[in-house]
């Protein structure tokens, strides 16, 4: 008897057990792990619209990792290579055929249009994140390449910038300029010799590719030494700083801090540097070569899914989400480059932030006044690991190791070994 | 013949080999049992990873697909065709050569002033000893950074007596200094064996030779310093080892980049870049074991030299 009524007992209770069980697949909990890179305005922002994302969708749960850009690709490579992959992480262009080509990241084709829905995007924008004719990334945000530029500083020396097709002479003659009214701590311009991304600008200003169509360096010796040799004059005439004379990273940069007038980033950043200084910024197109201004639009940033995920439809959801939820742009801002989607960026524009609506102003100035170039074809696999090597050969020139000419034959020596050994 | 007629109820037993070893796991079976979790972990842990790292250093290995054997193409590679690596065995003897020394003479002069007995030498011991506890941490690191930067603690004293100290950190020729003096700030943890090592020569010695007339320099250079040989002597063989293997002051000062231009590019930390930032698992591996090549022989040197001037007391 008593047996019987345990048995009855156990039987109901597992009845009870599967029918919960039955209730909760059907909004099975899911939690995913994103990691990205940024500073912490950055991570604000995106922990913001998560938190938006998971009050619309209650089973699913993201956790959130970032990291500066400085070491962020070492430790996605480890987590990636011990099976511990976030299910979506941010991608960029230089190391997204490393990633696809490893089999590492997640073809995203059958989430396309469902649920990732690319209508509005610019075709370029859309290829740009595809490698072996398969989606891999997705575009967050559109940024190009920018001067930045200390307004109260160019007041105070009582200057201007020259019209937008001013050239290189005429940038290094507005740098000694401001060097030499602003004093001895205030440089005209932040040294960009070791900045491998502003040597591009250049070579596409002299009509030239960074990368040929097979995948080798497509400048010459002569184009490097060019460059160098510019910047080895700036800082000789002190209109740049010497490469004793450094910032770290946004916060602490030199334009921040008052020390240069003039400075070059991703347009995407420029809210960063402005949130961080009280001083008025303002953005500008780059010097001009003989092929204009050699700038071009990109994608800032992508998003990508692991290829081990366990819930790809619920990451597609959430990228989708990021780059085509009104809300959700809002909150974003121009944190990860300009929204990429045209009917996002309409709905933007009423309601702009001052700073927001300066960048918004300068894509579109691009894209109007014809200023910008198409945009270049994914890189190598390898072509993240050139911007020590870019950064080490500047310095060597600047501390005065090596001649313009010996540094230029190095970095090829160098650079040579990456493309091999990859 | 039979041997019955000896009956005796005694059996002459040969022990055989099946029981010894029965005997033996009776007796030391407990020991190995609680031993067990410590070898399941090195074996796992410490062990197997040791083996598979000797087999990546003759493969190609990219971390994400399959490794692939090579033979000694990574040495052969590290040997004759990188310039970085010669640059990072420079600047690793640089920072051993000049950092365990100093470290080590500081400790012991540190030591023997302590050891003279001062009101709060307890205090004083503590006040020392706690900068080798937190010194190789990152948080140190950073602070120290922060330290040597160019608008940092060290250049605003040195404003206050009129010098304009440049970026210490960002200066090629002054970047490995600073890892140096960090080395050389943890000099607390020697210190602590040479004021054990101290305490431990019998004061008799020191009676005998100041009733002989020895003044404290020759007291200091013919009782106390051949008396310490022996804590000298380890000290030296695992400040060696230790410094060698320093990564993480180099990693955070240099940002990770080892610069700047490779001045503080060691070892380890071009080892970490060839692996984590290059994907070159496989060289990588070929890198950690002529580290391990390279500090055995250090070893062995400083333990043949040790004959010579290690003197233990009660003879050896």
């Amino acid at each position: 008897m008593m047996l019987k009524r345990v048995i009855l007992f156990a039987v109901a209770i597992s009845l009870s057990l599967t029918t919960i069980a039955q209730q909760s697949t059907s909004d099975e909990k899911i939690d995913l792990r994103m990691f990205w890179w940024g500073s912490s305005d950055r991570a604000e922002l995106t922990n913001e619209a998560l938190n938006l994302f998971e009050a619309k969708h209650p089973n699913i749960t993201i956790s959130q990792e970032t990291t500066g850009w400085d070491g962020y690709w070492q430790k996605l490579g480890t987590q990636v290579a011990g099976g511990n992959a976030p299910d979506i992480m941010q991608m960029d262009n230089g190391f997204l055929p490393e990633y696809a080509s490893r089999g590492t990241l997640l073809a995203l084709d059958p989430y396309i249009p469902g649920p990732i829905n690319l209508e509005g995007f610019d075709d370029a924008i859309v290829a740009s994140g595809q490698f072996d004719d398969n989606h891999y990334a997705v575009a967050m945000g559109i940024n190009s390449q920018a001067i930045i530029y200390n307004k109260n500083l160019f007041q105070k020396a009582n200057l201007e910038l020259p019209n937008r097709d001013w050239t290189w002479d005429d940038f290094s003659k507005l740098a000694n300029e401001l060097s030499e009214s602003l004093g001895n701590d205030i440089y005209g311009t932040e040294d960009l010799a070791p900045a491998k991304d502003w040597f591009h600008v250049f070579l596409r200003q002299r009509g030239i590719a960074f990368y040929t169509e097979d995948g080798t360096l497509g400048f010459s010796k002569q184009d490097l030494v060019d460059w160098f040799s510019m910047w080895d004059a700036l800082r000789k005439s002190g209109a740049a700083p010497p490469p004793t004379v450094v910032g770290q990273g946004a916060e602490d940069s030199l334009l921040v801090k008052g020390r240069v007038a003039m400075y070059s980033d991703w347009s995407n950043l420029f809210s960063a540097y402005q949130s961080y200084t009280q001083d008025v910024l303002d953005i500008y197109t780059y010097p001009t070569g003989e092929q204009g201004t050699g700038q071009y639009l990109q994608p800032a940033v992508y998003m990508s899914v692991s290829s081990q995920t366990e819930h790809p439809e619920a990451a597609a959801m959430v990228i989708d989400f990021l780059i085509n939820d009104p809300e959700a742009a809002r909150i974003l801002g121009t944190n990860r480059g300009v929204p990429p989607s045209s009917q996002i960026r309409e709905q933007l524009v009423p309601d702009l932030d001052p700073v927001d609506a300066q960048i918004f102003g300068y894509i579109d100035l691009l894209g109007e006044e014809n200023l910008v170039g198409s945009t270049p074809a994914s890189p190598p696999p390898g072509d993240g690991q050139l911007y020590d090597l870019f950064t080490r050969t500047s310095e060597r020139i600047a501390f005065g190791q090596a001649s313009i000419e010996a540094a230029a034959d190095r970095f090829f020596d160098e650079a040579e070994k990456i493309f091999s050994g990859s | 013949m039979s041997f019955s007629s000896k009956k005796r109820s005694r059996k002459v037993t040969r022990t055989p080999r099946k029981s010894r070893t029965a005997t033996f796991w009776h007796k030391n079976g407990v020991a190995y049992i609680f031993l067990l979790p410590w070898l399941i972990g090195f074996c796992a842990l410490t062990l197997g990873p040791i083996i598979s790292s000797l087999y990546l250093s003759f493969t190609r290995f990219d971390l994400f697909t399959a490794p692939e054997w090579i033979g000694f193409g990574n040495f052969i590679e590290m040997f004759t065709n990188d310039i970085r690596y010669f640059a990072s065995l420079r600047v690793t003897f640089l920072y051993v050569l000049i950092s365990v020394p100093l470290k080590l003479i500081f400790a012991l002069l540190v030591a023997l002033v302590l050891h003279r007995g001062l009101r709060g030498l307890a205090l004083y011991r503590a006040i020392y000893y706690l900068p080798s506890l937190i010194g190789g941490s990152v948080a140190v690191a950073i602070m120290w950074r922060q330290i040597f930067g160019g608008e940092g603690f060290i250049n605003l004293a040195l404003e206050l007596i009129g010098i304009s100290g440049p970026s210490w950190i960002s200066d090629p020729k002054y970047a490995l200094s600073t890892l140096i003096i960090l080395a050389v700030w943890q000099f607390g943890s020697p210190m602590i064996i040479f004021l054990a090592g101290l305490t431990q020569i019998p004061n008799e010695y020191y009676d005998a030779a100041k009733v002989d007339g020895a003044g404290n320099l020759t007291q200091l250079f013919r009782i106390t310093l051949p008396l310490l040989t022996p804590v000298i002597f380890f000290n030296l063989v695992l400040g060696i080892i230790n410094s060698f293997q320093a990564f993480t002051p180099a990693f955070i000062v240099s940002g990770g980049t080892g610069g700047p231009i490779d001045s503080t590019l060691f070892y380890t930390l071009y080892l970490y870049q060839k692996g984590f930032a290059e994907f070159q698992m496989g060289y990588a591996s070929a890198m950690a074991w002529v580290l391990l090549a390279i500090i055995a022989f250090f070893t062995a040197l400083t333990f043949r030299s040790g004959r010579s001037w290690v003197f233990y007391l009660g003879g050896k």
